[in-house]
């Protein structure tokens, strides 16, 4: 193929199957990666473009020209025309990809405890409803509309104890230089990240039956009332180590609002 | 035309020695970017003449027109003697005393409100009430001024102490560094007797609102100065920040704006739907939904109309001035770099007109209060709008930020970009809401993926601020992208605090 000239954006790849490893696809600036075109299975391969003559190739969209870029994204190495407006890849892969952990690191996990004590909160709450609705339920219809409420309960039970391993396997963070990083969600997804320099407070929480299984949550507030920073099932002493660790990063960067 | 030297200035004629080079003149460095204060002028002139005498002064006069000369002017008399500068620094200072005389009034109002339908059955009854209220008044009056006489307040080095508290004293030392803005305020019973309110935001807490009710305006106004020149890092006796107007919003503008909402257009049509019906049918019974009808116009059109008339927002060194009010009057003082975010508001009707609405999150205003004083503009042209906000985020023009369109959503498509200071999302089908937020304010960033979204492989991006009108999100980003741009946008963020030109004390150099 005709090599372009210097810096112009690399040319798209024959699409394949499989996403990029984490490292392609989050690399930093200074390893220039070929765009994904997996990622767009809607779209034609573009023909490689020249920037015009007397231009440097602009980055295509999160930043200025001139501008470093702390990390490649599809405009980025899509070249000059803007790229936005158009689903790129559906499924689980391109989920997974978007909820992959940042280059060299992992997401720590909770602890399993935090399956049982959601199954514990489960069952409690199943046998109050069960007693209740049951009750009101036969006085008011008789006693098959006791059966039907025993029957919705139950099977609400029933998937709520299926669905907490999930969840429990769903929540992760990791703790980067300047930022902190979780995830968590099985139908609601969700990726968030808290500059050390925005933590106001770290407090650490635990209920009786938390204490029961040994576990502990651990919350980071900021100014902003939406940073729902949430961490439930850390193993008590973990989470104040935890605690300790980002209380000393976030007094080091501490920088008022 | 031949060249006389002889006519030169003597340095300007050839062959003349170059004039020594000049230092420049050396200016005092005055409080505000080196602007030295001007000098007292004395109120009266000097020497003092005697008290001003009717009739003319020396001349010269023009000659005397065809009617003879003009009428004996009334002698001016001079400005009045300047008011001595109050630093609140060294010695307590008490509120205003009709602070305990309205506070006791209104004590006594809502008692006699209260009681007086109950015991209006008969005369003895009343006679009762009215021996009852004398002990009443007199306690009620006691104690406001008592406690009156309790709360004093002063400045110590950096700090405001408010020391308040009848039966436990109450001493309350607030960092000045942490002020967000200064609200004087005049409410209209207030405002009849010259005086005034002065309202702290702080950042942080609920008890973010310190109030100062009631002082004189002149008071209010010092101490409004006061406070902004210590939050600045001067001293006490730093005079007022200069300001330049920067524009006012006409009353034809925000009648037409308040009017021209889909909301307050709607209950028109209701309210002269009701009142044709009721009028054609005979059929009082109409007024029960025409009156509700009428006082939701009254306070969807009338009351903001009165509370913004001169809307006026200023420029000076202390940040913005907002001026407004017809009957009470608001003065809020937004110190730089105190705004968080900031939300334009394009509802569809004023689209047509070019209009727009600027809404702003300080971190002080939170609570009730908030949605009447997060105004930062209630109706201007966009060109203003944006002007206003390259104000409020220095380095930056919102405007020009290239914005990336996202997926197509079920009401209209969203779009969303960034530069140097600031992250841009704008939303919205029939209304457009631009929402910018500074990379140096932000608190998280995040992204959420729903089911429906899952399918359709996109994702919602969040920029945390503190509560506040604005809630910045970019909606329906492709997946990849959504990760990248919360990547960047903490890399842009730890890039932005620290290379922050923005000091908590925005007249100290760092």
């Amino acid at each position: 193929m005709s090599a372009g000239p210097p810096g112009a954006p690399p040319p798209p790849q024959p699409p394949s199957d499989q996403p990029p490893a984490a490292g392609a696809r989050y690399g930093h600036a200074g390893q220039p990666t070929p765009a994904d075109p997996a990622a767009q299975p809607g779209r034609p391969p573009q023909p490689p473009q020249a920037p015009p003559p007397g231009r440097p190739p602009q980055p295509g969209g999160y930043a200025p020209p001139g501008y470093p870029m702390p990390y490649d994204t599809p405009q980025n190495a899509s070249g000059p025309q803007v790229s936005g407006g158009h689903a790129t890849a559906s499924g689980h892969a391109a989920v997974a990809g978007a909820f992959q952990p940042p280059p060299g690191s992992a997401w720590q996990r909770v602890s399993s405890r935090l399956a049982w004590y959601r199954r514990v909160q489960v069952l409690l709450s199943a046998a109050a409803l069960m007693v209740a609705g049951a009750f009101l339920a036969t006085r008011a219809m008789g006693l098959a509309g006791g059966i039907v409420v025993l029957a919705v309960v139950l099977a609400g039970a029933i998937v709520a104890w299926l669905l907490a391993e999930f969840n429990c396997r769903s929540w992760g963070y990791a703790e980067q230089d300047g930022e902190f990083l979780m995830t968590h969600g099985v139908l609601v997804r969700r990726f968030l990240m808290v500059p050390y320099g925005r933590m106001q407070l770290v407090d650490v929480n635990s209920n009786v039956v938390q204490q029961w299984f040994g576990i502990a949550t651990v919350r980071l507030y900021t100014a902003a009332a939406t940073t729902d920073a949430r961490l439930p099932g850390i193993p008590r002493d973990e989470a104040e180590r935890l605690r300790d660790r980002l209380v000393a990063k976030s007094e080091a960067r501490s920088m008022g609002l | 035309m031949t060249e006389r030297p002889e006519f030169l200035p003597p340095h300007l004629r050839p062959g003349a020695p170059p004039p020594p080079a000049q230092p420049p003149p050396a200016r005092p460095p005055g409080p505000y970017g080196g602007q030295p204060a001007p000098p007292p002028r004395p109120y009266y002139p000097m020497p003092y003449p005697g008290p001003p005498q009717p009739g003319y002064g020396p001349g010269p006069y023009p000659p005397p027109g065809p009617y003879g000369r003009p009428p004996m002017p009334y002698p001016r008399p001079y400005p009045p003697p300047p008011k001595p500068k109050i630093t609140f620094e060294g010695q307590e200072y008490r509120l205003h005393w009709a602070t305990a005389l309205l506070r006791g009034l209104g004590i006594l109002v809502v008692t006699i409100g209260v009681f007086l339908p109950l015991v209006l059955t008969s005369g003895r009854v009343l006679a009762i009430f009215l021996l009852c209220l004398l002990p009443l008044t007199a306690g009620g009056f006691t104690y406001t001024f008592l406690s009156w006489w309790q709360v004093r307040f002063w400045i110590s080095g950096d700090d405001l102490v408010y020391s308040s508290g009848l039966v436990r004293r109450k001493t309350r030392t607030i960092p000045l560094s942490r002020l967000q803005a200064v609200d004087v305020v005049q409410p209209v019973v207030v405002r009849v007797f010259g005086l005034a309110e002065v309202r702290l935001e702080l950042a942080g807490g609920d008890q973010g609102e310190v109030r100062f009710s009631l002082l004189t305006k002149y008071m209010a106004e010092q101490l409004r100065a006061a406070l902004l020149a210590h939050a600045a890092g001067l001293s006490g006796y730093t005079p007022e920040a200069p300001e330049q107007r920067f524009y006012r919003v006409p009353f034809l503008m925000l009648g037409g704006g308040m009017l021209l909402r889909i909301p307050v257009l709607s209950s028109v049509l209701i309210f002269v739907g009701l009142l044709t019906i009721g009028i054609v049918g005979k059929e009082p019974g109409v007024l029960a939904g025409a009156v509700p009808a009428l006082i939701g116009l009254l306070r969807g059109v009338v009351a903001p109309v009165l509370t913004y008339t001169m809307f006026t927002v200023s420029l000076s060194p202390d940040g913005l001035r907002l001026r407004y009010g017809l009957l009470g009057t608001r003065m809020q003082t937004v110190p730089p770099g105190r705004v968080h975010a900031v939300r334009v508001v394009e509802p569809g009707l004023w689209r047509s007109f070019g209009w727009a609405r600027v809404e702003v999150t300080i971190a002080g205003y939170v609570g009730g209060q908030q949605m009447r004083t997060a105004t930062l503009l209630p109706v201007a042209p966009r060109r203003v709008a944006f002007s206003i906000l390259s104000m409020v985020f220095p380095g930056t023009d919102v405007a020009k930020v290239r914005l990336l369109p996202a997926a197509r959503g079920l009401l209209g498509s969203a779009a969303a970009g960034t530069d140097d200071v600031v992250f841009v999302s704008r939303r919205g089908w029939v209304c457009h809401t631009l929402d910018v937020v500074a990379h140096a304010r932000a608190q998280s960033m995040q992204f959420s993926v729903g089911p429906w979204q899952r399918m359709r492989g996109l994702a919602t991006v969040y920029v945390d601020t503190p509560p506040g009108p604005v809630r910045l999100a970019a909606p329906n980003r492709p997946l990849e992208e959504a990760r990248a741009i919360v990547e960047s946008e903490a890399w842009r963020a730890r890039r932005a605090r620290q290379v922050s030109d923005q000091p908590e004390r925005w007249a100290v150099q760092k």
